[in-house]
């Protein structure tokens, strides 16, 4: 396996700047997960 | 992140303890069909996908992947834990022996806004312990040959890994196909 610097990588720095930060959606979907698995915290 | 729409689902990625993986797999796919969170083929917006479970001994994705896998780069980059055992997202990070993460020193920092306060673990005794490794082997035995099967129909495409340690089920994995897209991109502005 070859070891990936992602800085080399010609868009990097374009892609760091999309994925920064959570959007409303984002959001939405974080606290719907945190609904639901606080009720499953109990599977070993 | 800054990626999802009204019709995204919630890919959750679990660790398990070792002899957890089936245990956790079937246990938490029955609760989520129970509470009709589990995603279907007719109701995803909003719903969980199970397709990725895994134990503490297999969190290095060097076993799987790709050359300069940028799009598995940003999916590790990205990832919320919710909840948190034992600090297993720090472990998780300080495992991927395949990429320089360096470039991110804050990820943890940044992560734990959304994650759960639950309380510590209990102490489970050597007894329970035993009950909870003969339950996951009773699982495995029974869900195993039609996981594999299952597979075997489709193709074996890449995206599905079954292991002791790892249950991957991502059969329109598209990390070939993005990276591609990128490196042509690439290409076509960078000729030289």
């Amino acid at each position: 396996m070859q070891y990936f610097n992602p800085s080399t990588f010609k868009h990097f720095s374009k892609l760091q700047k999309m994925h920064s930060i959570p959007q409303a959606h984002d959001l939405l979907l974080l606290k719907k997960a945190q609904d639901v698995l606080e009720k499953l915290a109990w599977i070993p | 992140m800054n990626a999802s729409h009204p019709e995204s689902d919630i890919d959750l990625f679990v660790v398990t303890e070792i002899k957890r993986l089936w245990l956790v797999r079937i246990l938490l796919t029955l609760s989520l069909q129970i509470m009709h969170a589990r995603k279907t083929s007719k109701h995803h917006a909003g719903r969980f996908c199970l397709s990725f479970f895994c134990t503490t001994e297999a969190l290095d994705f060097a076993s799987f992947a790709l050359k300069d896998d940028i799009y598995l780069y940003f999916r590790i980059v990205m990832l919320k834990p919710i909840i948190n055992v034992e600090d297993t997202h720090a472990q998780f990070l300080a495992s991927q022996s395949w990429a320089d993460f360096s470039l991110y020193p804050d990820i943890q920092k940044l992560s734990t806004s959304f994650q759960l306060s639950l309380p510590s673990k209990k102490h489970t005794s050597p007894l329970t312990r035993k009950f909870f490794d003969t339950l996951d082997s009773i699982c495995k035995f029974f869900f195993l040959p039609k996981t594999l099967h299952h597979a075997q129909r489709i193709g074996n495409p890449y995206g599905i890994i079954i292991t002791k340690h790892m249950l991957k089920f991502h059969d329109d994995d598209q990390r070939k196909e993005i990276s591609e897209k990128i490196r042509l991109k690439s290409e076509c502005r960078n000729p030289n």
